[in-house]
């Protein structure tokens, strides 16, 4: 007797026969476990557009607003809503909405998009038209500035706000140095600069946001701009001198740290409550944050229009608003909340009671309750000569922007000199604006 | 079994049936995705633009021409060169000393392989909190032993940037290569080096001539790898850094990562792509090359 006599090998059919009892039985243990747990097994297809809540991504929502906005829309309606929080990183958000985009993903009906990536994805065809939801008088409702907006980049966002960059200061610092108020040019900024990083040596006369987050595209356009240069040509000698005047503010005149090269939207908060900043260029809806009662700053700061250069001064306008996936199953749906969102009884509440934003409609901005409670709407208004939108009507506003952003960081890093960062700029605008 | 002695498929056809569709589903989600990316590396493929036309070799034409492309390789290529050097380096003297029969050793080896077990995202992570400039504790720890006067601005300058992603990359690589060299260095015959002590040689002679040619397979293996986890490093650049201050950390990976996930240009990125599966092949080709020429040496 051998070896295979006692232990027989495993031939094929017994092999088969046993991978196929297995299958069987769990199987049956899958099934039979369901029936005992009270499981059973979903169908394989679900329908679309119709069993799912309307799905819509935004800002994170830690102050509830888009909960409360989405809950109203809701009793109003009786069509369920579910919100998704997109990354707070805007490269990261982007990237994520891209991929969304591309492959088609129709789980999400609409999105919450800024200037810029609502230029590309309408070039990509991605979102729908919303000029058709818009009734003259909704139209009529909105502001001048969005009436600009809809000329530049078209009708594939409705917007939930208008706001802009100011010159933010510390009014105690300033008081404390004698100063009457703010710089109003370059040239001050520099001179005021100088004498307060003396006096406070552990401070900041100027720390703007930096290279992180877009934040160098955002500082880049209002410099070029008060430079008396066109960004998207960027080698014209406004460009050059804005990009020569914030290089020499770091190396040269000691007034911003080089540092903002690694700061951004998330660094701004904590560099402003620690008193580091005496002054810097912020956006609108500060209020919630440095008038809060745990705020190292309450009560210490104030904003005012940009320091002039030889072109004069100049903040962005910018905005964020809801768009409609096309791929979405329920587009029509989707409209109907895009456009009830930005009537001014839903801006109003979610925007301007709890966000304390500038509000895009008409009748908001006129109302003197609504200027009492953001006092931006005033700076909007006497400052309007000096707010521009961004360059975004092109293909492609997220290329262009950021382009003009590692433009002037290059020039920050001295990676490349004004000259070379200029041509470069141009010459890659070009290509992407064709 | 034939009569060249290879394993007949028709006695092996039942295995190779049993293997297929795990070859099959990893085939598909690695070969696929190979093939697709060289179709549209040959295209002007832009998802913004919606264009998707043959242009040959345009792309990798554009490539040769493109100042950043340039800078990503030469950054990659840097990186590439320091990390695996740093890692073999590092490796050897932490391997040493794992070697060592002393107390506490278990421990120690956990302290010092503690880094690998890390996802790098979280590495990169960490990295970014010890070196932000907003209360980076690097600088307290230098300001306090009195080796600096005023805050270093580690991620907003060029250079310290560089150094901080080296840093965090050789924390988070170097147990790796200690590891395959802990393994390596006990299979050198303690025979040789007692003869050699005996001999009166010193220290660095028995380790250059006799460990370094018995843990050369190894430290060749340890290259390659590290070369290739160099060359693809992608999470540990978007955690710390995101390619900057400016493009001072932009490595080729993110680059291509920029232009096909930020920009859409799923061309222009996958030619990007090409270039490092290319270079990477390249390093993965020659280092085997080398490795099976100094195994052929050896049995001689």
């Amino acid at each position: 007797m051998n070896e295979s006599d006692i232990n027989p090998p495993l031939s094929r059919r017994k092999m088969l026969g046993g991978i196929g009892a297995a299958a069987v039985a769990a199987g049956l243990v899958a099934g039979g476990g369901g029936a005992v747990s009270g499981w059973t097994p979903k169908p394989k297809a679900r329908p679309r557009g119709t069993d799912r809540p309307l799905t819509i991504i935004g800002w994170g929502d830690d102050d509830g607003a888009f909960a409360g906005l989405l809950n109203r829309y809701t009793d109003e309606t009786g069509i369920e809503t579910k919100y998704l929080e997109a990354p707070s990183d805007y490269p990261e958000m982007v990237a994520k909405y891209l991929s969304y985009f591309r492959s088609g993903y129709d789980e999400i009906d609409v999105y919450l998009l800024d200037d810029f990536s609502v230029g590309n994805f309408t070039t990509a065809g991605w979102l729908v038209d919303l000029q058709p939801a818009i009734t003259p008088e909704a139209m009529e409702g909105f502001a001048p500035t969005v009436h600009d907006l809809f000329d530049l980049g078209g009708y594939t966002r409705l917007p939930i706000y208008v706001g802009a960059t100011a010159y933010y200061y510390r009014t105690d610092i300033l008081e404390e140095a004698g100063y009457e108020g703010p710089p109003a040019t370059w040239e001050e900024l520099v001179t005021m600069g100088q004498d307060l990083r003396e006096r406070y040596p552990d401070k900041w006369p100027f720390m703007p946001m930096g290279s992180k987050d877009s934040g160098a595209d955002a500082l880049a356009v209002q410099v070029i701009w008060g430079g008396g240069g066109d960004p998207t040509v960027a080698n014209d000698d406004g460009t050059k001198i804005a990009l020569q005047a914030v290089h020499d503010w770091i190396h040269t005149d000691g007034i911003v740290p080089n540092t903002i090269t690694a700061q951004g939207v998330n660094e701004m908060g904590p560099l402003v409550q620690s008193g580091e900043a005496i002054s810097w260029y912020w956006y609108e809806g500060a209020e919630t944050s440095y008038d809060a009662e745990d705020s190292a700053i309450k009560d210490k700061w104030a904003f005012a229009p940009w320091p002039a250069g030889p072109g004069g001064s100049f903040g962005h306008l910018h905005s964020w608003g809801w768009s409609v996936n096309a791929a979405s199953p329920m587009t029509e749906q989707a409209t109907e909340f895009a456009v009830w969102a930005t009537q001014s009884a839903q801006i109003r509440d979610f925007m301007v009671d709890m966000l304390r934003i500038p509000p895009p409609n008409a009748d908001l901005l006129a109302d003197p309750a609504v200027r009492e409670l953001i006092p931006y709407v005033d700076y909007l208004d006497s400052n309007a000569s000096g707010l521009k939108w961004r360059p975004i009507d092109n293909r492609s506003p997220l290329e262009v922007n950021n382009t003009i952003g590692r433009m002037l960081t290059s020039v920050i890093t001295e990676e490349k000199s004004v000259e070379d960062a200029a041509q470069w700029g141009h010459d890659e605008i070009a290509k992407i604006i064709g | 079994m034939s009569r060249r002695g290879r394993p007949r498929f028709k006695t092996y056809w039942f295995v190779y049936l049993l293997i297929l569709p795990a070859v099959g589903y990893r085939s598909f989600w690695s070969v696929w995705p190979l093939i697709d990316t060289v179709r549209l590396s040959l295209t002007d493929s832009n998802f913004i633009y919606g264009t998707e036309s043959f242009i040959g070799l345009e792309n990798f034409r554009t490539l040769v021409s493109d100042p950043d492309f340039r800078n990503s390789v030469l950054i990659s290529v840097s990186y590439t060169v320091i990390i695996v050097i740093g890692t073999v380096i590092l490796g050897l003297c932490v391997a040493q000393l794992l070697a060592k029969r002393v107390r506490g050793r278990v421990l120690g080896r956990i302290a010092i392989l503690l880094p690998f077990t890390i996802p790098t995202v979280l590495a990169g992570q960490m990295w970014r909190s010890l070196a932000t400039n907003t209360g980076s504790p690097i600088n307290d720890i230098l300001l306090r032993l009195g080796v600096i006067d005023e805050r270093i601005p580690w991620l907003s300058n060029a250079w310290s940037a560089r150094l901080i992603v080296i840093l965090a990359s050789l924390w988070r690589f170097t147990p790796f290569a200690a590891i395959l060299f802990v393994a390596a260095l006990g299979s050198v015959p303690k025979e040789l080096h007692e003869a050699a002590q005996i001999d009166g040689a010193n220290g660095w002679r028995r380790f250059r001539h006799i460990t370094v040619p018995v843990i050369s397979p190894t430290v060749l293996v340890v290259m390659m790898f590290q070369a290739i986890e160099a060359l693809r490093a992608f999470d540990i650049i978007y955690a710390l850094t995101k390619g900057g201050p400016g493009t001072a950390t932009d490595v080729l990976s993110y680059h291509a990562y920029q232009d096909m996930f930020f920009y859409g240009k799923s061309g222009y990125g996958s030619a990007q792509s090409m270039v490092l599966l290319v270079a990477s092949l390249a390093i993965v080709g020659f280092l085997s090359a080398w490795l099976v020429r100094r195994q052929r040496k050896m049995l001689m």
